[in-house]
């Protein structure tokens, strides 16, 4: 496992570009929705997720390096590889996020919001684009289909409403990612 | 093995076993990529199976290495997931003094060269090579006729055109044409 999370982590520190834009997006939401604090983490967890989802695993695709991957026959290693690089990324948002929005209002975030928003994010993201390219389909269907999966998500964190079955949807969409990943890498 | 895309038939009921090296060649657009990429078991056959041994070495005209690492970083990352060394490739593609740079930055032969390295690490019990002799000068043209003759189990190796790939010894020549393999004799020159 450790080659394959080295390799995806070695992408995302080379991808300054995208980084930098999923911080620089994360900091102005953080002034948008300093109010409305939850709302707001979904938010900056999408942009950033479908940013790397994009960077990660459909830019492979389109540069043939998925092949590479897939010819490894280890589809669980590069799905969880992938979703551990994604939530580093959509952590650092996040917290990027919470910090402009502590400094606007003073009043401290609820950062335990974080870890599940940023993994059920991840794990969505990196399920929808690698089905994107199961299906040979591109960029949008992989950002609809991210959309749909996080819109139940996101209504209950901005609502107020974590809870267990919410707080559980992380753990069981990465199970469901890597139990699809035989199916959706190959 | 059957192939339909779009725009029509590639493969019309192809039939391979392949116990030693096998070159295929035909002209552009005649299949051999599609060939090499259904046997490797990176496209699905329309109709058909292909059975293949364990771990099979495969290097497309595309590179699989990824350009935003370097040489190195990407034949680790292989040779850790595989369980291997990448010291011996390095040595036998002269590879060692573009270890360190970043794989988008070589030119075109020495990332051939470098994706060839990639192909053969770990213990391969086949080789699929789709034109492996693209864009290489003299020297890479006769590491990769040298590296599949010292291989000496089942490799296919596609070809354009037949005069660079006589020196490597194929056991049988195919010509692929209008979906089907033909048995062929090499000739030097265009096809």
């Amino acid at each position: 496992m450790r080659p394959y999370v080295e390799r995806e982590l070695k992408l995302l520190a080379r991808s300054r570009e995208a980084l930098a834009s999923a911080l620089l997006i994360a900091s102005a939401l953080g002034f948008i929705f300093a109010e409305h604090y939850a709302a707001g983490l979904a938010a900056v967890n999408l942009v950033a997720a479908a940013l790397y989802g994009y960077v990660q695993v459909l830019r492979e695709e389109e540069l043939g390096t998925l092949d590479g991957l897939r010819l490894l026959r280890q589809p669980e290693k590069v799905a969880a590889a992938k979703f551990v690089t994604l939530f580093s990324a959509a952590l650092a948002a996040s917290l990027v996020y919470s910090a402009v929005c502590y400094a606007a209002t003073l009043r401290p975030p609820e950062l335990w919001l974080v870890p599940p928003t940023s993994a059920y994010f991840a794990a969505a993201s990196t399920a929808s684009a690698l089905l994107s390219t199961a299906a040979r389909s591109g960029v949008t269907v992989s950002t609809t289909l991210t959309a749909a999966l996080v819109l139940g998500y996101s209504l209950s964190l901005a609502a107020g409403r974590m809870d267990p079955a919410t707080l559980a949807m992380p753990l069981t969409a990465l199970l469901a990612l890597l139990a699809l990943s035989r199916s959706i890498v190959q | 093995m059957w192939k339909r895309y779009s725009s029509g038939w590639v493969l019309r009921g192809v039939s391979l076993d392949v116990r030693d090296v096998v070159v295929i060649y035909g002209a552009n657009g005649s299949g051999k990529t599609t060939f090499v990429k259904i046997l490797a078991g990176l496209v699905p056959p329309t109709r058909g199976e292909v059975r293949r041994p364990g771990r099979v070495g495969v290097a497309l005209q595309q590179p699989m290495m990824h350009p935003d690492l370097t040489v190195e970083e990407n034949l680790r990352f292989y040779a850790g997931a595989l369980g291997a060394e990448y010291g011996e490739v390095v040595e036998m593609f002269g590879l060692k003094r573009y270890l360190r740079a970043k794989f988008s930055h070589l030119s075109y032969g020495w990332r051939r060269r470098a994706d060839l390295a990639r192909a053969l690490l770990g213990q391969a019990e086949a080789l699929l090579l789709d034109e492996p002799m693209l864009g290489l000068d003299s020297e890479g043209r006769r590491a990769v006729a040298e590296v599949v003759r010292r291989f000496g189990g089942p490799a296919v190796v596609t070809a354009s055109s037949t005069c660079d790939y006589v020196e490597i010894g194929a056991a049988a020549w195919f010509e692929l044409r209008d979906g089907a393999l033909r048995p062929a004799a090499p000739t030097c020159g265009p096809t």
